[in-house]
């Protein structure tokens, strides 16, 4: 490394390293800043770096599910539940929650219950957002909000006598189609009109079991094991407890796989087209 | 020598000291909790049940109260997300240009290329250390705003403490001790760092944290300065 002409090298280090005395922090203005003062040989010491903040308008994403994007907000609806299948229950329970209407906090309440067995990152708002976006949800902001004016010791204080609590509305399509779900149509075009159904009595076996009371994964391998149906090809008990838990017909409470209202349902009808 | 705090001036004239210090102390600790993580839900519905003052005799506390009261009013549960995006937005910012956000650290407002961890973070660590104090299990550097004011909060409570013990030069020092810190640190970098805020939030409730902190230290320096030109030198011989 080449030393400078003139002065020692420790004398170059100290000055280099030197602060400027006369630097007032107080003095700089951020919007005002000269890139002269800057560094070129450092490709970040640069004030134009872009900030989403100022980016335009045209690079900000629209919506993934949307009725714009999917075509309808049936079909937005269909794809955001397809798309986060363990968050599937809990937006179709919110769709049904706000048949007529339903406010914020008891969404928030009911979604907290609903996913405590099996947590989510999301906040109840934001699924009401994701509903909202795919044209399920509509929100109804109320006017205004109650304030009132108390006076103490000569002081005047604005307090707030009562909290929003907007009210959030399931359209007719979100509706539709969460009756369409909770028909079975789902289990039915899965196993009991598919190819799967070759393994009915397995599925019975397995749903029966839920039915008298929650069963783990190792219960339900043990079950599996027992059919010569499921030696070859393969199959394990996860694949069942998958399909089940695809279709809404069983449930993880926590403990064990339990069988859902749904899931009896269906049951009935496998038991039904099986002796058929 | 002994000194005495008395009551001289007309503002802080029959004033029980040991509640301003602890008004002072759930003050500071109101703002450094507020600037040291997002808002959750339990710390939403205890703003909303506070009493905002519509008129304390100081601009910027007001327009910050008004603010904050305003956002408030219209905040539910939504709101939370909305915080924490514009928390993000306002104090971490997306670029690395040292200008996408207001960094709410002394360093960078009080060095030349804005940088993290300079001078002020070790003065502020040497003064945690004088008084005791460590930082915790909190990954921040100690010039962090929220510890700056966490440390107001503790100087007042032990104020507070002292007072209600009857000793006063040690209730002295600790106003000493807060004015200092006040005047070497806060009140000479907060004014350029409310600027950033106004700046980069997006939301009333962060425009109005900026304006009601920056009106609390501006009012805090002159009840301090009052009280410490309150205390009087006795005679020797007394």
């Amino acid at each position: 490394m080449a030393l400078p002409a003139t002065g020692s090298p420790r004398e170059s280090t100290l000055e280099v390293l030197a602060f400027d005395d006369e630097f007032d922090p107080l003095a700089v203005d951020d919007l005002e800043i000269d890139q002269e003062w800057m560094d070129d040989d450092n490709p970040y010491d640069t004030v134009d770096f872009p900030t989403l903040r100022n980016m335009p308008e045209t690079v900000h994403h629209e919506p993934v599910y949307s009725p714009e994007r999917q075509g309808s907000a049936t079909e937005a609806l269909r794809a955001l539940i397809t798309r986060n299948p363990n968050r599937r229950p809990v937006l179709l329970n919110i769709v049904g929650l706000c048949e007529g209407g339903c406010a914020s906090s008891v969404i928030s309440e009911k979604v907290d219950e609903w996913q405590r067995d099996n947590r989510s990152v999301y906040a109840p708002m934001t699924f009401c957002r994701m509903l909202e976006r795919a044209g399920a949800l509509t929100l109804e902001m109320p006017v205004t909000t109650e304030e009132q004016e108390v006076a103490e010791e000569g002081i005047t204080y604005l307090e707030i006598k009562e909290t929003v609590d907007p009210i959030w509305h399931a359209t007719e399509e979100a509706l539709a189609l969460r009756e369409e779900y909770r028909a079975g149509t789902q289990f039915r075009r899965v196993v009991l009109e598919a190819e799967e159904f070759r393994y009915a009595e397995v599925y019975e076996a397995i749903m029966s079991a839920l039915a008298d009371g929650g069963r783990s994964v190792k219960d339900v391998e043990e079950m599996v094991k027992e059919f010569p149906i499921c030696q070859s090809p393969r199959r394990f008990g996860q694949h069942f407890i998958d399909v089940l838990e695809d279709t809404d017909c069983a449930a993880w409470g926590g403990t064990a796989w339990n069988l859902t209202d749904l899931g009896a349902k269906m049951l009935a009808e496998l038991q039904a087209q099986k002796e058929a | 020598m002994t000194e005495t705090m008395t009551a001289a001036p007309e503002a802080v004239e029959e004033v029980d000291l040991v509640e301003l210090m602890n008004k002072r102390a759930q003050g500071y600790g109101m703002l450094a909790r507020l600037f040291r993580e997002e808002v959750d839900m339990a710390t939403l519905r205890e703003l909303q049940g506070m009493r905002f003052p519509q008129a304390t005799g100081n601009a910027t506390v007001d327009e910050g109260y008004h603010q904050l009261f305003d956002y408030l009013k219209r905040a539910w549960d939504d709101s939370v997300t909305e915080l924490a995006i514009d928390y993000v937005s306002t104090f971490i910012g997306h670029g690395v240009n040292g200008y996408s956000a207001a960094y709410p650290y002394e360093s960078v407002y009080t060095s030349e290329r804005r940088l993290l961890m300079q001078e002020a973070r070790a003065e502020v660590l040497a003064t945690l250390r004088e008084n005791e104090l460590k930082r915790g299990d909190w990954n921040e550097a100690e010039d962090h705003i929220a510890l700056e004011l966490e440390f107001m909060q503790r100087m007042a409570l032990r104020c507070a403490e002292a007072l209600a013990d009857n000793a006063e030069d040690e209730a002295i020092a600790y106003v000493r001790t807060s004015y200092d810190f006040l005047e070497n640190h806060l009140i000479n970098w907060v004014p350029m760092l409310v600027t950033d805020m106004r700046l980069h939030a997006r939301t009333l409730f962060y425009q109005g944290l900026g304006q009601l902190t920056l009106g609390t230290i501006q009012e805090d320096e002159a009840v301090l300065r009052e009280l410490l030109d309150s205390v009087a030198e006795e005679p020797a011989a007394a």
